[in-house]
């Protein structure tokens, strides 16, 4: 625990600025994966264990297609469409079927589909570390600001990470798409009697959610290094960002991710061994104190 | 065996909507009580708060001058007030006598026990005991999640009974019961009550039941206490034969 | 009193089996199998008490696993303690840090529950992997575990070894069986059934499920310690999720009709396992089909397949319908019914 080099951190501008860049990468990251999960859980009342995977071939994906294109935005549009395309081609398979399984055999399908994503990552892409590298474009100085460093991709990832949270809310506010989807949170039965295909919402609701954790992979491709197994964490947090935001409110999800990564960002540098366990800890105050999260909805529990 | 309970200026909101509003009633140990209302009127929500299930908006109920609001519903069960329910609430995969035997080592505080054999014979004895008295002893080998739906009503009967109540609370146990089998349904309460003696508050839509066994009516509308008192001074009270005799009369 | 005197005598001879066996039997590698099939058997076992007895879907059950088994080696390792000290002490360490987690976890249900579980194992798993000048970090504990002798067991004969597993095996089966047939059993299943009507019959639900996870968590700890020692070794994936994963599979696999299921489940796997690892380097791939075929094409146990199957045949109208619903339902999907049946009546 280093408490004294948190404190020079927060006298200095330049490091105050580093840090909350980086923190803010990490949390816009997470938050696009764990929109994805919540909106699934939402809507379907299904916990997705297996998003994380969906995190993971978003990766994979945009790795491929860049070594192939050499085009950025063709690694990015191949992580997002090929894991929405995925995403949907499981529910209609398979997710659609367990809905209303008990939850020891949707842990079950979910375990067997991460245990088969990771081992065919493993014989396509091997088992060693991969790392897809900075995209030409980015290749440039950092931007400095009041002392700190800043590099450019980062306020691109961001910037793009915000216009995607924002066209998710714009979409559910404002579509009719939107006001199908809220309502079938709400009374499923009303919906279906309207005469609407819940199915395809349903699935098409399963491919966003797919597709924005899968973009999310793609989108860091540039700055994590890659491996099979690797969503598992971000599974986790994940889950962690929507039990601190509410199960279900995307908002609760940007705040609480926004937080984790800036709580991860300082923690690195404040206590680095601790910061894992201060994230719980968050954690399970909000459990304890506000079960229902900070943006959820009131759940009656016994 | 005292149970007097005194509810006073209970009121429950869900939001904007006033499920209870201003409800005061006193209740005598031993007395057969009905609360009648239209669907709506808030009846089950009155049980939930008797029970703890529920925590008022503002209001206080009280057993032999204990406060029962902000006691868990465990508590409440101990202090001698237990329930069936609207929909009858069973263990599926318990047989009948399991089930009533569960019900009663959890009364003696018997149910930490890890090396004993469950159901030990005492516990059966009176599980036993219960089931004849409710009539259901020839069906105390079937399991919950196959008996007929006056049986479910009758086992979620007994197993509040199995607590050994001052107080029991019937919701609505005649509910979706035809005529000859609500006769018996309220037989049996009526025999159970003279053999126990605990207050009995019963929820129920047909009259003449309600007329025939209980000593003392309330009547609730849209939350609010429309009228109380016996039933012959209920019957005459006009806003009740306005509001919900009206048609029955 | 009669029916104790009958499963001591089930015990009894279950032990002067593996006695005779181990005298009879001269391949290694039968009783090696048998061995390991202790250890992941308990732990299968004691997960059944969470998942099939209380309906409390635990994905991080393996935390305590691995934390038995890391704290046995390191105990015996670096302690003078003898084995049933270091026993001891791995299962009272074992308890309490159930009963913490537990405290933060049993009072959430379904998936939150399984959630939360998995989350604090995977908190647990980097803290391991972490503390490696205790723990070994990536690597393990490597080097062997001493197996001191103790009232006059010398764990390094392997017959001895083969018996006393069996032993010990047999032993906290009986303690698990006594239990979930013990009043606390049936508080267990009520909670199980519909956790809401055991409320409002005065049972302390909160309590009881505790109790459940942190006596789960010992006889984890115990399959730990005996696994354990059969590799001579801890290594991080025993904390690890696929290890909670491969739990529940078990479970599903034994089918949730009867105690011994989960048993039955372990050797499955464990036998699969060898064919897979005969075959192909890729134990995930297949795995996860065999997982994805059971679940989705049975949508039960095998066991429960093959009885069914057999049951059907004499009495197929009977059993058809209601032994599905059994299969899929009787687990948690029945708490699940219970609280929608909570939901809808308003309460
Ligand atoms: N948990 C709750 N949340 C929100 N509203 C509720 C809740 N429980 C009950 N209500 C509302 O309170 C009102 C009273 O409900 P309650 O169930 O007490 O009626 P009741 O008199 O028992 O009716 P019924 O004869 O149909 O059983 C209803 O409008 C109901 O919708
Ligand atoms: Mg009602």
């Amino acid at each position: 625990m280093d408490l004294s080099a948190l404190g020079i951190c927060a006298a200095t501008s330049s490091c105050i600025v580093t840090q909350v860049a980086a923190g803010l990468i990490s949390g816009f990251l997470l938050f696009l994966v764990a929109a994805g999960l919540t909106l699934i859980f939402g809507v379907l009342g299904f916990v997705n264990f297996m998003h994380g995977s969906f995190y993971m071939l978003g990766a994979y994906f945009a790795y491929a297609a860049y070594a192939a294109t050499g085009s950025y935005t063709a690694a990015v549009i191949a992580g997002a469409a090929g894991v929405g395309a995925l995403g949907a081609a499981l529910e209609t398979s398979v997710v659609r079927r367990i809905y209303h399984a008990d939850v020891l055999l949707q842990i079950l399908v979910c375990y067997a589909f991460i245990l088969i994503f990771d081992d065919l990552v493993g014989i396509v892409w091997g088992d060693e570390f991969l790392s897809m590298g900075m995209p030409s474009a980015f290749k440039r100085a950092p931007i400095l600001l009041f002392g700190g460093v800043i590099p450019p991709f980062y306020l691109f990832l961001v910037g793009i990470a915000l216009a995607i949270a924002i066209g998710i809310a714009l979409l559910m506010q404002k579509t009719r798409y939107g006001k199908i989807v809220r309502a079938l949170a709400d009374k499923p039965g009303m919906v279906a009697a309207l005469g609407i295909n819940t199915q395809l919402v349903y699935a098409s609701l399963f491919a966003l959610g797919a597709m924005l954790a899968g973009s999310a992979g793609a989108l860091a491709a540039p700055v994590r290094s890659m491996t099979a197994g690797m969503g598992f964490a971000i599974l986790i947090e994940s889950f962690i960002v929507t039990v601190i935001g509410g199960m279900g409110s995307i908002a609760g999800a940007l705040v609480a991710a926004l937080m984790i990564g800036l709580v991860r960002s300082f923690g690195s540098i404040g206590f680095p061994l601790f910061t894992e366990g201060l994230i719980f800890v968050i954690m399970i105050a909000v459990l304890v104190v506000r079960p229902q999260g900070l943006f959820g909805r009131q759940v009656r529990e016994l | 065996m005292r149970g007097h309970l005194q509810i006073s200026n209970l009121t429950k909101s869900f939001g904007g909507l006033n499920a209870i509003r201003d409800v005061t009633m006193a209740l005598e140990p031993g007395v057969r009580a009905a609360v009648i209302g239209p669907n709506g009127a808030g009846k089950t929500t009155l049980f939930n708060m008797i029970t703890g299930h529920l925590s008022p908006t503002a209001g206080s109920i009280r057993l032999d001058e204990g406060e029962l609001i902000g006691l868990r519903p465990g508590a409440i069960v101990r202090r001698g007030i237990s329930r069936a329910f609207q929909v009858a609430s069973l263990f599926g995969t318990f047989t009948v006598r399991e089930a009533m035997a569960a019900a009663v080592l959890s009364h003696r505080q018997r149910l930490f026990d890890l090396i004993g054999a469950f159901p030990a014979p005492a516990a059966f004895e009176h599980a036993r005991h219960i089931l004849s008295l409710i009539g259901l002893s020839d069906v105390e080998k079937s399991r919950c999640d196959t008996l007929s739906h006056g049986d479910r009503k009758l086992l979620d009967i007994a197993l509040a009974l199995a607590l050994e109540p001052r107080i029991l609370l019937l919701d609505e146990p005649t509910a979706g019961m035809g005529r000859d089998e609500s006769r018996l349904m309220i037989d049996r309460i009526y025999r159970l009550w003279e053999a126990e003696g605990m207050s009995l508050v019963f929820i129920e839509h047909d009259m003449d039941i309600v007329f025939g066994i209980a000593e003392q009516v309330f009547v609730l509308r849209n939350g609010a206490l429309l009228a109380s008192g016996e039933p012959a001074e209920v019957r005459r009270h006009p806003q009740v034969i306005e509001a919900y005799l009206g048609s029955a009369t | 009193m009669k029916g104790t005197l009958k499963e001591v005598a089930v015990v009894v001879t279950i032990i002067a089996g593996a006695v005779i066996f181990s005298g009879l039997v001269e391949s290694g590698s039968v009783r090696d199998s048998i061995i390991r099939l202790c250890g992941v058997g308990l732990f299968a076992l004691s997960l059944n008490l969470l998942v099939g007895y209380t309906g409390l879907l635990s994905f991080g059950h393996a935390m305590f696993f691995g934390l038995g088994a890391y704290t046995f080696a390191i105990l015996l390792r670096t302690t003078g303690f003898g084995i049933p000290l270091a026993a001891a002490c791995s299962i009272a360490l074992s308890g309490a840090v159930a009963a913490v987690v537990g405290a933060i976890c049993v009072r959430l249900t379904h998936v939150y529950f399984a959630f939360l579980t998995l989350a604090i194992q995977m908190l647990f798993y980097s803290l391991l992997i972490a503390c490696s000048g205790l723990t070994g970090g990536e690597q393990g504990l490597i080097g062997g575990i001493p197996r001191p002798k103790f009232l006059g067991v010398d764990l390094m004969q392997p017959g001895e070894y083969f018996v006393f597993n069996i032993a010990i095996f047999v032993a906290a089966a009986w303690a698990l069986w006594r239990i979930v047939r013990s009043p606390f059993g049936a508080a267990l299943r009520m909670i199980r059934d519909n956790p809401q009507r055991a409320v409002f019959l005065g049972v302390d639900v909160y309590r009881t499920k505790l109790a459940a996870f942190v006596l789960a968590s010992a006889f984890a700890a115990i399959a730990g310690m005996l696994t354990a020692l059969y590799v001579s070794g801890a290594y991080p994936n025993f904390a690890f999720w696929t290890m909670s994963g491969e739990g529940l599979f078990m479970i599903m696999l034994g089918g949730v009709n009867g105690f011994a299921g989960p048993v039955v489940g372990a050797g499955l796997l464990l036998l699969l396992d060898t064919v897979v690892n005969a075959y192909t380097a890729h134990r995930g791939l297949f795995l996860g089909l065999a997982i994805l075929v059971t679940s989705l094409g049975l949508r039960k146990g095998v066991v429960d397949f093959v009885r069914d199957a057999s049951d059907g045949r004499f009495a197929s109208e009977r059993t058809g319908g209601r032994s599905k619903e059994r299969a899929s339902g009787a687990q948690s999907g029945l708490h699940e019914a219970a609280i929608q049946q909570s939901n809808t009546e308003g309460v």
